[in-house]
């Protein structure tokens, strides 16, 4: 029997708008990390050594050679990998042993990047937070139109939005209204 | 330097008479543009009134706009910005503005008075509810709502700011120079489509250049600022906590009754600011005098504004005034109170035609300008309990600096200092304060202004206070001598401050009219209290984008397009559709696709799509520790490969939530939650992780959406199962028994997990694979189950398999009932503790007669059981006194061929085999039913251990 067909949330959605381009992202695997009570310090270290870069500080997410590392909580993060090895969870809980627990969540997002010079325009009808003064490297969790959404900016007019999986058409829907009101 | 381009006109209709205006006109004064006097009818007497004023505290220039048989009443014509094409009409009146029937109202005054509707309709009784109430209310509210859907759009949003400045007047331009220069974030908002506040209406220099040029050349400057955000048509409405204001922003007046309309008419505003200065400004206040609401009576400020920014000619006009502001009106004649001369009376029903003075003296004019005075615009320093003080100097009260909102200055006017050149002053200190420094302020007016306390003029006539309510300084007068002496009773007995203008022009003539009754002073007297919102705020704005298909979230699984392929009918569960049935063709009704799915699983095999169900990743050193203590029953002991059912309760002893949890390793768990409750618990589990036991190494992560997973059921499910699992991995009963789980691949290596759990009471497993494989996973299950007929099955068909099987859902666990109730009660550890565990065996939840969760069957199989009926000894009386219990779930078992249910009786345990009446009077349905096993189908469980 032939593998299972991959789908994504969002059917690879893309739609440009007045001065706006949403597009959905796939092709890579998020894992949440989660550093052992008690060992924190050991795991950050040996974890900064394998991701080359320190793990994020609140509100922010970091490029390393694994991908994008974003804080989610105290002692939790999302690696963001370029990869499409889904056991990546599994490799990393085997290599991390006693440090460090891992997760598997890509199937659990929704990942929508959303450019464009009317993007503050578009988010700040969407999004509680104070995007217009988040700097490259914010990370940010907050809600959409009552929707849990975890947001990035990942250049100056360019942010990605990561939101729950099974109501991620709702959340694209409830996008395109706000961009249809600004426009 | 008025601002109407007169080569930009526009045509407009008013009551159907087509009239023309220019850019840069409100409605108001495009119809004073046009010479009309009369625009609207009072609300009680329906007398004829014009407008009053220029800004947004009008009480009688009342209007609906109008296309293509949408309405939106009451709006303020001096808020109306004119466009081309704006179809407005006047309102509360019948049939016309021109001649009202109900203006016999004015006639019938005397007995119109306030509170006449507690005084009067006293007789027949039975004549209130079905003649006088229905009248009154028929007779009563302004403009009409239309009947048709809003086809406008509406939206939200959210801004942040260092210093929200409100109000775009002198002080509030300054400070917005001030802050913008220094590098602050600023929002500036007023509610005025143009900027600078007075200083477009009043004659005066800054500077040595006209006032305009000054707002002209500030605004450019703030323009060109990319840190200063201008928002004009811009009403900061209301003060909330932690320095968020609300705010409704008018894009547009137009009503996208075509379509042709872009863009969010209003956007409501979340503004959160680090710190704020008022500068709203200041309101005049009328005189109350007899007959002085005649059209043509206004504001006189407002006929300054309507002279100097629309270039509107009144003509030759008269001015009553009790200060020194209206020096800047270009009337002819000025009727000083402080010179003891005011005005006893006017005449002009529909038009002011003359005033007599108290002299007796008789001037004859179509406009009169009144000014009582100022009000500093203070609401928004009440919004959150503050309180403003009286100013005996300037008359009137003023932000009190002791109760304002944290982070908030007042300045300007709306501080009570009414000179330009104390606006500048102002605007300098709070930005100081800020730590912004400026230079030099410009040079503006600083003529003092002067002001002799002037209220009513006594006298047998009534003389209006509040405009827009109909309420006359009589009318208090009346008030407190029927014992309604505080300024809040006042209020409501006679309506004063309560018509949508909130009062604004009315508040403190009534105080005064009210504290003279009293003897009282003014400040003694008390002020009514401030809320939001400081103008009105259409619901539509409220509602913003969230209507129709974006009320609320819609949660899909991913076999959701799947199942609409094959004919589901979808229920809501925690925002999620699940599918209910699925219908095949030839079936009459739900019942006939809900039987089938039961009969087949129980006989073959069927599928359900259980993704729904919370999951949640337990992982820590902690894990089996942490789960004693949210379980009822003991998790540390669980072997790796195992599942076991767990009951979760609350602090207070009852039921929770239940479900299964599986251990994959020494450190990680995987607890399921129903769907319904798949938040709760999250949220209950964060609790007790960070709050009761943050020493512990436990990490949660909902994994909800990470697993798609479906339940094979029934006596064919291993065999179709084993041509999906790949070959390594053996499911056979002897290597994976009832109640195991592991980790497998499925379709030729996709990694996926199974569960050997039941919930129909079959064999049965649940396959869970990678979301992103759900939609093909559950086709290759029916694929390969073709050979065994099998179905899928929906939340109905489980639903009535659960309760042939006895086991406890939503119904069951409704948040009173026990683990006791529920015939859990040996799951609650001996050994342990865990949250809920004490209030659990308080007295009253415990012993032989609480309620216990048992079966039931009618004694005649052809009756329907209904759910809600509550239990009756046979020969008791149907009532509540003899309540022994109720039924919580019931079907029609395809299995049994008769109705079922389950439901909880007292000492249920004990009772099996005992007749009782099942009462339903919400059905009207009282059967006999026999009391049983909940067990229904495969009481000792050898199904699902096959």
């Amino acid at each position: 029997m032939p593998n299972l067909k991959q789908t994504t949330p969002l059917d690879g959605f893309k739609q440009t708008y007045n001065g706006l381009v949403v597009e959905e992202l796939s092709g890579f695997e998020i894992v949440s990390i989660a550093l052992v009570g008690g060992a924190e310090k050991a795991a950050a270290k040996s974890i900064k050594t394998f991701l080359g870069a320190a793990l994020p500080k609140p509100s922010t997410w970091v490029s390393g050679k694994q991908g994008k590392t974003i804080w989610t909580s105290p002692n939790q993060y999302f690696l963001v990998a370029e990869t499409s090895n889904d056991r990546l969870d599994e490799e990393f809980a085997a290599q991390f042993e006693g440090q460090a627990y891992f997760t598997l969540q890509t199937d659990g997002w929704a990942c929508l990047e959303v450019s464009g010079q009317a993007v503050y325009e578009v988010l700040e009808r969407f999004i509680p937070l104070d995007i217009r003064k988040a700097p490259i490297g914010f990370a940010g969790r907050s809600t959409a139109h009552h929707m849990s959404v975890l947001i990035l900016k990942t250049a100056e007019n360019s942010f990605i939005l990561l939101t729950p999986r099974s109501s991620s058409w709702t959340f694209l829907q409830a996008l395109e209204e706000v961009v249809k009101n600004v426009n | 330097m008025n601002l109407i381009d007169k080569n930009r006109p526009f045509n407009f209709k008013f009551d159907g008479k087509a009239l023309q205006g220019f850019e840069g006109d409100t409605l108001a004064s495009a119809l004073l543009r046009n010479k009309i006097q009369l625009v609207g009818r009072s609300f009680k007497y329906h007398r004829p009134r014009g407008i009053m004023g220029a800004g947004s505290e009008e009480s009688n220039a009342l209007m609906e706009i109008h296309n293509q048989g949408v309405i939106e009443p009451n709006r303020r014509a001096n808020m109306i910005k004119l466009f081309d094409g704006l179809d407005v009409r006047s309102q509360n009146r019948m049939p016309s503005l021109n001649f009202d029937v109900m203006a016999i109202n004015d006639f019938l005054s005397p007995f119109l008075a306030a509170g006449f509707y507690y005084k009067t309709f006293m007789w027949p009784r039975a004549f209130w509810e079905k003649l006088y109430e229905p009248l009154i209310r028929n007779a009563a509210g302004l403009g009409r709502l239309s009947t048709n859907p809003d086809p406008d759009r509406y939206d939200k949003g959210f801004l942040h700011c260092d210093t929200l400045i409100i109000g775009a007047g002198p002080s509030g331009l300054m400070s917005a120079l001030i802050a913008g220069r220094s590098g602050a974030r600023v929002i500036i908002a007023d509610e005025d489509f143009e900027m600078g506040g007075r200083l477009l209406s009043d004659p005066q220099e800054i500077d040595g250049a006209s006032g305009y040029e000054w707002v002209s050349s500030t605004l450019a400057e703030l323009h060109s600022m990319p840190n200063v955000r201008l928002m004009p048509r811009t009403s900061v409405f209301g003060n909330y906590d932690h320095g968020i204001y609300g705010a409704l922003e008018v894009k547009t007046d137009e009503i996208n009754a075509q379509g042709n309309i872009k863009g969010a008419r209003q956007v409501l505003w979340r503004i959160y600011s680090q710190n704020t200065i008022l500068a709203a400004g200041a309101t005049e206040r009328p005189i109350a005098f007899a007959n002085n609401d005649r059209p043509g009576i206004m504001l006189a400020s407002a006929m300054r504004t309507y002279e100097t920014r629309y270039d509107i000619d009144f003509g030759k006009y008269a001015i009553l005034s009790n200060n020194s502001s209206t020096d800047k009106n270009r009337s002819d004649q000025t009727i000083d109170t402080r010179a003891d001369i005011w005005i006893a009376d006017t005449s002009g029903r529909k038009g002011l035609k003359s005033v007599t003075l108290n002299s007796g003296e008789k001037i004859a004019t179509n406009w009169l300008g009144m000014s009582g005075g100022w009000n500093p615009n203070v609401h928004l320093t009440c919004h959150k309990r503050g309180r403003p003080k009286w100013d005996d100097v300037n008359a009137c009260f003023c932000p009190d600096p002791n109760t304002l909102p944290d982070a908030m200055q007042v300045i300007g006017a709306a501080n009570g200092e009414f000179t330009t050149h104390a606006a500048f002053k102002g605007a300098k200190k709070a930005c100081a304060n800020l730590g912004h420094k400026s230079g030099k302020s410009p040079k503006a007016d600083d003529a003092p202004y002067e002001v002799g306390a002037f209220w009513h003029v006594k006298g047998k006539k009534r003389a209006w206070v509040d405009f827009q309510n109909d309420v006359t300084s009589k009318d208090i007068i009346l008030a407190h001598q029927e014992g309604f002496s505080s300024v809040e009773h006042v209020k409501r007995y006679t309506t004063l401050g309560m018509a949508t203008d909130q009062g604004r022009t009315s508040n403190v003539v009534g105080l005064a009219v009210l504290a003279e009754a009293r003897g009282d002073s003014i400040p003694d007297t008390g002020t009514t209290i401030f809320r939001p919102p400081y103008t009105p705020v259409s619901i539509g704005a409220f509602a913003g984008p969230h209507g129709g298909q974006h009320f609320k979230p819609i949660r899909k699984t991913p076999s959701h397009k799947f199942a609409e392929e094959n004919g589901a009918a979808f229920v809501e569960t925690g925002y999620w559709k699940r599918a209910s049935w699925f219908a095949k063709p030839g079936e009459q009704g739900w019942r006939d696709s809900v039987d089938r799915e039961a009969f087949n699983t129980r006989r073959s095999v069927g599928i359900c799509d259980v993704t729904t169900l919370g999951k949640i990743d337990v992982q820590g050193a902690d894990a089996g520790k942490f789960l004693n203590k949210v379980y009822a029953n003991t998790f540390s002991t669980l072997k790796v490969g195992r599942c076991r059912y767990g009951l979760m309760l609350r602090e207070d002893g009852m039921a929770m939530d239940d479900g299964t949890c599986a251990r994959f390793s020494d450190t990680h768990y995987v607890m399921t939650t129903t769907t319904a409750n798949a938040v709760t618990v999250f949220r209950h589990l964060e609790f007790v992780r960070q709050c009761l036991f943050p020493n512990m190494d436990i990490h949660l992560i909902s994994t909800t959406e990470q697993w798609a997973q479906y339940a094979v059921a029934g006596p064919n499910s291993r065999k179709l199962l084993q041509k999906i699992v790949d070959p390594e991995f053996d499911i056979s009963n002897e290597e994976f028994a009832y109640m195991g789980c592991q980790k497998i691949t499925v379709c030729g290596g996709t990694r996926a997990r199974i569960f050997r759990l039941s919930f129909s009471g079959e064999l049965a497993f649940e396959i869970a694979v990678p979301t992103r494989y759900g939609d093909t996973l559950v086709r290759k299950l029916m694929e390969a189950g073709e050979e065994f007929d099998v179905d899928m099955y929906g939340t109905e068909a489980l639903g009535v398999m659960r309760i042939e099987k006895g086991h406890a859902a939503g119904n069951e666990l409704n948040g009173t009932t026990t683990a006791l109730n529920l015939g859990l009660g040996g799951f609650v550890a001996k050994k342990k503790d865990c949250i809920g565990k004490v209030l659990s065996q308080r007295e009253g939840l415990i012993g032989d007669d609480v309620l216990r969760m048992v079966g039931f069957t009618a004694i005649n199989p052809n009756d329907t059981i209904t759910n809600g009926a509550h239990f009756i000894k046979m020969g008791d009386p149907k009532d509540a006194a003899h309540d022994q219990g109720y039924m919580t779930s019931i079907a029609y078992s395809p299995e049994l061929g008769h109705f079922i249910g389950i439901g909880f009786l007292k000492g249920g345990d004990k009772r099996k085999g005992e007749e009782l009446m099942a009462v339903d009077f919400v059905r009207n349905n009282h059967i006999k039913v026999k009391v049983v096993s909940s067990h229904f189908i495969d009481p000792d469980g050898e199904r699902l251990r096959a």
